[in-house]
């Protein structure tokens, strides 16, 4: 059957260029760089469990106070009033904005967890060879991967209301304290996600399933 | 013959000739494109985004107005606002991501593409390439677009927001951009790679 | 067969794709915007300031008639660092009005040259005034004024001068009244070459203008007057609003006569009502000398001569002669009496002339030293007519007509004595300690409540903000005259500011109830 992975037939492929590789059986595929665009070659990426374990977890630490401290600090009138993400979504519910609410709350609060415990159980899956629906468990990666940036829609609008609210001693909105953790949990969960390689899905599942594909 | 991206699979490589895309046998991801004219596709398109950003970064992008004072922003403005609170860090991720990235990925399809038109050789096309690939995630103009979206909504009562040419500009882009990416052919580039050896 | 068949030619030529459009289409639309903005983008001036305080580029506004009609875009120094140059770019519209007529200034909060000004530029920032003008030659760099111009109004009226000694309580641009109405300003002012008197243009509106006559009083009404004399504590101001601003007043203190003055005609300034008053009385004054026995003390020039408590008059001058012929000490009290002070009836129905000095003499009318308030111990000359007092005769000494006295009563001095006890005693000092204390107790609750600690924590921060900008107002006051008019531009400052809270009121207002709503929008 001809449905093997690369790898198995000691082959790789340049994600730049597309190009087809022979890989030397006894190397251990580290260093290597494709023939014909230069692009550093990764058969699996190095470390890629682990590396994913880690900015996960690093992305949950975080995640806390992202959503616990107050991301604005809108002064006005010698008043202070600090505003955490998810005081803003209430405040949007109980105005009847609620489609702005739902596009905060997906946005800022739903796709960063969503996109970590998908990763996990990316993770684990793979940590625990399951053969279980691989094309399915694709499909969720690359949703992360998809989702990822839009979670940085909060951090857009934080700075589009400090540059465009800025009326002195009347009125004035800082950026809070949250707004560089949230968005640290952006950038650690699109390298996560970029860490983690899909191909490891299908060194366990491909022969199963090949193997119930023949009888 | 072609491997997978995501699931490792050795396939033979469909000769495309159409407009048309390749997807995987077995996960179903995008081998690669097949755009006809695509060299002129992504020149073009990309000009026309050179232009667009010049627009959306000159001009002025929103105009609020409270009382009888205005205040005018540009593209910059904010990344500026956020530096001078202290907050480098955020001020470079915006700017990376919403003025950096989309120049970086024009003018890189500008420096592949141009030459594949003309039919002459370019210079560093092989990192030249790569970086245009890594970019394509750390753009993030249409989400900042949302963001737009969104501030407008909470201020809307407070004040009056008047979008200037540049938001328009900026919101083509966002089309533009995408439409150039999507027109990008690598096998035209490769070829040429190959062919000059 | 096969060979008949022609074959097509296939030519090499690049085939253009239909999407070199889109970059066509955004080439014009940018080049488009670019020629509009190109188009609509007004003339730039150069402006050269003295300083650029409280100037932002990018920032600050230039108005004409409070409507933004430009913007400062680069602050920069002039060739040898002594002046700054601001260059700002400003509306198309204003394209033909930049001439040798144009004036330019800084508005901003500020005490300078005696007036108090654009308070309101505190909260929106200091502002570049502009009035075009109507010159002949174009010009676009300009030298900023130390201060706003008085704006000429196109308005009818008439311009007259005014001459004064001292220049007092007001400046260009401060208003002239008429009974309490504004009916002009004042334009100009100038000291003249031998550096003695002032001279000062005003502009009186119509129709105001038709009362002013050749014998037209002008005094300087600025501020509030207080004068405490024989006739007690006496306060009189124009308006309020000249409290505050200052100015001049006019009146027609004697009954006018004949067409209103002509444009241009000269009048003097007096320094304030009571003078013009007296000088509009003193042209038909009639000068009489009285002697008192014993102390004159409280009397002095200026003091007043009444009849009957009304003023009729007022001292001119008060000496100390010692007569050798008899070996004593004189007090000559010259007085100015006023006939036109009042006026004598029943004199037309006889047929009889009016009565003379002798006449009045004749029928007991005497001088007699008063006091005129206790409080001050000024004394006045009170005219009366007592029938009973021995007889007395004018008499002359040169060209002085002597009139005859009579002593002081000391029951006069006894039943103010007596007055004074009396509202000493009266006073409720008993019930004013009682009622101090609550207050006291009022006031030590409400500092010490919670409440006010936190307000004082957010005054206290306000009041930083404050000292600062005091200080700064401190240090350009410092250079001010004692006779500087601080109030002068108070009343315009009052109205921008007012303006500006007008404006601000509805976003503080809501901003102070929900300043979240800054964030999140204002609900529904």
């Amino acid at each position: 059957m001809s449905e093997a992975t690369a790898l198995a037939s000691s082959l790789t492929g340049c994600h730049t260029c597309n190009q087809v590789v022979r890989l030397d059986k006894d190397h251990h595929h580290q260093g290597l760089l494709c023939p014909r665009c230069g692009s550093p070659l990764h058969p699996r990426k190095h470390h890629s469990i682990l590396l994913t374990w880690i900015l996960v977890s690093l992305a949950f630490v975080f995640y806390i106070p992202a959503n616990l401290l107050p991301m604005t600090r809108v002064v006005s009138l010698g008043q202070v009033q600090e505003d955490t993400i998810m005081s803003g979504v209430i405040y949007f519910i109980q105005s009847g904005s609620w489609y702005i609410a739902l596009v905060i709350f997906i946005a800022s609060v739903f796709v960063p967890v969503l996109k970590l415990l998908l990763l996990m159980f990316l993770l684990i899956s793979v940590q625990r060879k399951s053969c279980w629906r691989p094309r399915d468990r694709t499909r969720l990666y690359r949703i992360t991967e998809l989702v990822g940036r839009w979670s940085m829609v909060d951090i857009y609008v934080v700075t589009i209301l400090i540059a465009l609210v800025n009326l002195g001693a009347l009125a004035d909105i800082d950026a809070g304290p949250a707004a560089v953790n949230f968005a640290a949990v952006v950038v650690i969960t699109m390298l996560a996600a970029k860490s983690f390689d899909p191909r490891l899905i299908w060194d366990n599942a491909a022969l199963p399933e090949d193997s119930a594909m023949k009888t | 013959m072609i491997i997978c991206h995501d699931c490792d699979l050795l396939q033979t490589k469909p000769d495309l000739q159409h407009q048309g895309k390749a997807l995987c046998h077995r996960c179903g991801a995008v081998l690669f494109r097949s755009v006809p004219d695509s060299a002129q596709r992504v020149v073009a398109l990309s000009l026309a985004g050179l232009i667009l950003f010049a627009v959306a970064n000159i001009y002025p992008f929103l105009a609020f107005d409270v009382g009888s004072q205005s205040t005018q922003t540009t593209l910059f403005t904010g990344v500026r606002e956020l530096y001078a609170q202290g907050l480098w860090a955020l001020a470079g991720l915006v700017f990376f991501t919403c003025i950096a990235a989309p120049l970086i990925q024009l003018v890189l399809m500008m420096h592949i593409f141009l030459p594949v038109m003309l039919g002459r050789t370019s210079y560093a096309v092989k990192p030249a390439f790569r970086l245009l690939l890594q970019l394509r995630e750390w753009n993030m103009i249409e989400v900042f677009m949302i963001g737009i979206l969104v501030a407008l909504v909470k201020l809307t009562k407070m004040a009056i927001i008047i979008p200037g040419v540049a938001m328009w500009s900026f919101m083509a882009l966002i089309f533009i951009l995408t439409g150039a990416m999507t027109s990008i052919d690598g096998r035209i580039v490769w070829d040429r790679v190959d062919s000059e050896k | 067969m096969q060979d008949n068949i022609p074959e097509a030619i296939v030519t090499k030529k690049r085939r253009f794709s239909i999407v070199w459009l889109i970059p066509l289409i955004a080439l014009l639309i940018g080049g488009w915007l670019t020629f509009k903005y190109l188009y609509d983008k007004g003339p730039v001036i150069e402006i050269e300031f003295g300083s650029a305080e409280g100037l932002a580029a990018g920032k600050t506004k230039i108005k004409y008639k409070e409507v933004e009609i430009g913007v400062v875009d680069e602050i920069s120094f002039g060739p040898d660092l002594s002046s700054v140059i601001v260059t700002a770019s400003l509306d198309k519209s204003m394209r033909p009005h930049l001439n040798e007529g144009t004036r330019v200034w800084v508005v901003r909060a500020r005490v300078a040259a005696g007036e108090v000004q654009g308070l309101g530029t505190l909260l929106s920032g200091a502002y570049i005034g502009m009035q075009p003008g109507d010159g002949k030659i174009r010009k676009r760099s300009f030298t900023g004024l130390d201060k706003p111009p008085v704006v000429y109004s196109e308005n009818e009226g008439t311009r007259y001068t005014l001459s004064s000694k001292v220049l007092k309580s007001f400046d260009a641009g401060s208003p002239v009244y008429y009974r309490g109405m504004k009916a002009g300003e004042v334009t100009e002012y100038k000291l003249n070459d031998t550096g003695t008197e002032f001279t000062i243009k005003i502009f009186i509106r119509a129709p105001f203008d038709r009362f002013v006559h050749d014998t037209t009083s002008f005094w300087n009404a600025s501020g509030l007057s207080v004068k405490l004399g024989a006739d007690g504590f006496e306060m009189h101001s124009e308006s309020m609003i000249s409290v505050l601003l200052g100015g001049l007043a006019f009146d027609n203190l004697i009954k006018p006569r004949g067409e209103p003055s002509a444009d241009g005609t000269h009048f003097v300034l007096h320094k304030d009502k009571n003078i013009a008053e007296n000088v509009e009385y003193e042209q038909g004054a009639k000068k009489y000398r009285v002697y008192f026995d014993g102390s004159a003390r409280g009397l002095s020039a200026g003091s007043p001569v009444t009849l009957r408590g009304i003023t009729v008059g007022m001292v001119t001058d008060v000496r100390l002669t010692y007569d050798l012929r008899d070996m004593s000490f004189k007090i000559p009290v010259e007085i100015e009496f006023e006939p036109e002070r009042f006026s004598i009836i029943g004199h037309n129905d006889t047929g009889d002339s009016p009565p003379t000095a002798e006449d009045l003499v004749a029928h007991g009318l005497r001088a007699q030293l008063k006091s005129g308030s206790i409080i001050t111990g000024q004394m006045l000359v009170d005219f009366d007519v007592h029938p009973d007092a021995a007889p007395a005769e004018i008499y002359y000494e040169g060209d002085h007509t002597v009139l005859p006295t009579i002593p002081t009563t000391i029951e006069a001095l006894k039943n103010n004595l007596l007055a004074i006890m009396d509202k000493i005693n009266k006073l409720p000092l008993d019930e004013i300690g009682v009622n101090l204390n609550g207050v006291l107790g009022g006031v030590s609750n409400l500092v010490n409540s919670s409440d006010a600690t936190a307000t004082l924590a957010n005054i206290n921060k306000a009041t930083a903000q404050l000292n600062a900008t005091l200080a700064q107002a401190e240090s350009v006051a410092a250079g001010l005259g004692e006779d500087s008019d601080a109030y002068q531009d108070l009343l315009r400052t009052m109205h921008e500011l007012s303006g500006a809270a007008r404006s601000l009121r509805q976003m503080a207002e809501y901003l102070e109830r929900h300043p979240e709503a800054l964030l999140k929008g204002k609900p529904r």
